[in-house]
């Protein structure tokens, strides 16, 4: 028991806080594509079903002439030529990134022992921009296996190769999923939209539920206008009908990660 | 045991109350900068996001001198002035109790070097004797400590596109002022460049704003930018005396027709761009 008190007095005063939790932070620059739904077009949506969907692709991409591979053995990453590579840009200089396939020797490797997701971000760079990449960067674990949010880059880490590269258009880079979904509150009348980018909510607004006979409510979001007629509570679905689908346009995201560090104290008996 | 405990308990709590006064903590140091453009003071840039659009010469200079000769430049930091002089290692003096003479001595650690990074002075020591200073006259002043300063086209942030599907029709995008190491390469990590502060950067309507930042005396006009990251810009810089980097940017539109306006000033931005 006093041990206990000695640690607890030692602990609330003088040693790191128990738990610790820091942000970090990322932009990314993104031109979300038109959709491709027919204007005026109506139709029923149950829940987790998608009312309009494209894609967000970075301004930037490039395709890569040759194989290329860099990293240890254990986190080793590998590009193959032809494959396009997103940009990300980031204190004044352009990287362009992929969601790495982790070679057969690093993904046997961190299966086996290490537990480190296959899923990695990883970076190149050309320093003397010359179109001939110079070094390997790594952007850390992947959100998922579309979202190009990376937030900081270690490196540099030497390239088997110095491969070339040409710029694309960017409708042919990696592309983030973007879906308008909906969802109901159990206690209102009201649907609420969200836009979600790779699954994260970018914008959002929300309708009231039209009454029997009535006009339908109108909304907006993101540049895109849609109807809301109706909503089945028995079914669990909403009927939309789209006025303007989802245009093209630029923007920033702004990707956050929090991480929080626990220290547990255990008092030991001896 | 039972007697250890409450002793130890105290010497617990004592290291606890234990700190570091304000006063002898790490100090940011905020030096006053002159800055001259190093290239045409008037340019047409064909740019992309990422570079560099203008570089100064930035200049800090002595203020004061030591008893014994040595030039010294005044610092701004969150506790008064230091006075410091910018070797290898860096030395700055305290005139902590106001009586005119230095009472304590900082140290800058690789003050020379690190040519985009904050400088910071450390464990400050008492002087077991007061030095004597002085300031200097116009004529005396020199130029103790140089940087490069840049300014990059930091890219589109938000934008309504035009038929093409290319350029901007109208675009919220930002420039970056910050040092800059031109012996090194930029890289991912930011090893060879500190942003100071943002810069909004927009277009608004067919016919190109000119901006004037007050505190760079810069001039811009964004004559045109693309999706992809290029711009078309005209750039006029002149020569700044006393810039400090915690200064907030104050911005004033120019009319672009001189026949309908000699007023320089016709509206003023308020932005909370900042950071570094």
């Amino acid at each position: 028991m006093k041990s206990i008190f000695t640690a607890g007095l030692f602990g609330l005063c003088c040693l790191p806080a128990m738990a610790q939790t820091t942000y970090s932070y990322t932009d990314l620059p993104v031109l979300i594509q038109a959709s491709e739904i027919a204007p005026d077009s109506q139709a029923t949506f149950g829940r987790k079903e998608a009312i309009d969907s494209t894609i967000a692709v970075s301004p930037r991409s490039v395709k890569l002439n040759a194989d290329v591979t860099f990293g240890a053995a254990a986190n080793s990453v590998k590009f193959n030529a032809g494959q396009v590579l997103f940009g990300r840009y980031e204190h004044t200089v352009w990287t362009y990134c992929g969601i790495s396939n982790m070679t057969a020797a690093s993904a046997g490797l961190n299966m086996l022992f290490l537990q480190i997701p296959d899923k990695q971000i990883a970076c190149l760079h050309d320093a003397d921009d010359d179109g001939v990449f110079d070094t390997g960067w790594s952007g850390g674990d992947a959100i998922d296996g579309t979202n190009m949010a990376a937030f900081s880059l270690y490196g540099p880490r030497t390239l088997s190769a110095q491969p070339s590269y040409e710029h694309v258009a960017p409708e042919q880079g990696p592309g983030m999923p973007v879906e308008l979904t909906w969802a109901k509150s159990r206690k209102s009348g009201v649907i609420a939209f969200s836009l979600e980018v790779s699954g994260r909510r970018i914008a959002q607004t929300a309708a009231a539920i039209p009454a029997k006979g009535s006009a339908p409510a109108t909304f907006s979001i993101s540049g895109a206008q849609y109807e809301l007629s109706a909503y089945d509570a028995k079914e669990k679905s909403v009927t939309i009908k789209v006025l303007q689908p989802l245009p093209r346009r630029f923007t920033t995201l702004k990707a956050t990660r929090v991480t929080t560090m626990r220290t547990t104290y255990v008092p030991v008996y001896r | 045991m039972i007697r250890t405990l409450p002793i130890a308990t105290l010497a617990l709590l004592s290291a606890c109350a234990t700190q570091v006064p304000y006063e002898d903590r790490a100090r940011a140091l905020t030096l006053t900068w002159t800055l001259e453009p190093t290239q045409s003071k008037t340019v047409s840039v064909n740019a992309s996001q990422g570079d560099v659009l203008l570089t100064w010469q930035a200049s800090s200079k002595t203020s004061h001198t030591l008893d014994n000769g040595e030039a010294l430049t005044a610092v701004t930091t969150p506790f008064g002035n230091l006075y410091c002089s910018f070797g290898a290692d860096g030395t700055c003096y305290e005139d902590r109790d106001g009586n005119d003479r230095f009472d304590h001595q900082w140290t800058i650690k690789d003050a020379g070097m690190r040519t985009v990074s904050s400088l910071t002075a450390r464990t400050p020591i008492k002087l077991t004797v007061e030095r004597q200073f002085s300031g200097l006259s116009e004529d005396e002043v020199s130029v103790t400590y140089q940087r490069t300063a840049a300014l990059v086209y930091d890219g589109p942030r938000e934008g309504v596109l035009a038929e093409d599907g290319r350029t901007f029709q109208t675009m919220l995008g930002q420039l970056a002022f910050g040092w800059l190491d031109p012996a090194q390469p930029r890289s991912p990590s930011a090893d060879s460049w500190r942003l100071i502060q943002l810069i909004p950067f927009a277009i608004l309507s067919d016919t190109p704003v000119r901006t004037k930042v007050n505190e760079l005396n810069l001039i811009y006009a964004l004559e045109n930018a693309s999706i992809d990251g290029a711009i078309a810009v005209d750039l006029e810089a002149g020569h700044v005396e006393d810039y400090s980097i915690q200064q907030r940017l104050s911005f004033s539109v120019i009319p672009t027709e001189p026949s309908e306006s000699n007023a320089e000033t016709s509206a003023e931005i308020d932005t909370d761009m900042s950071a570094g």
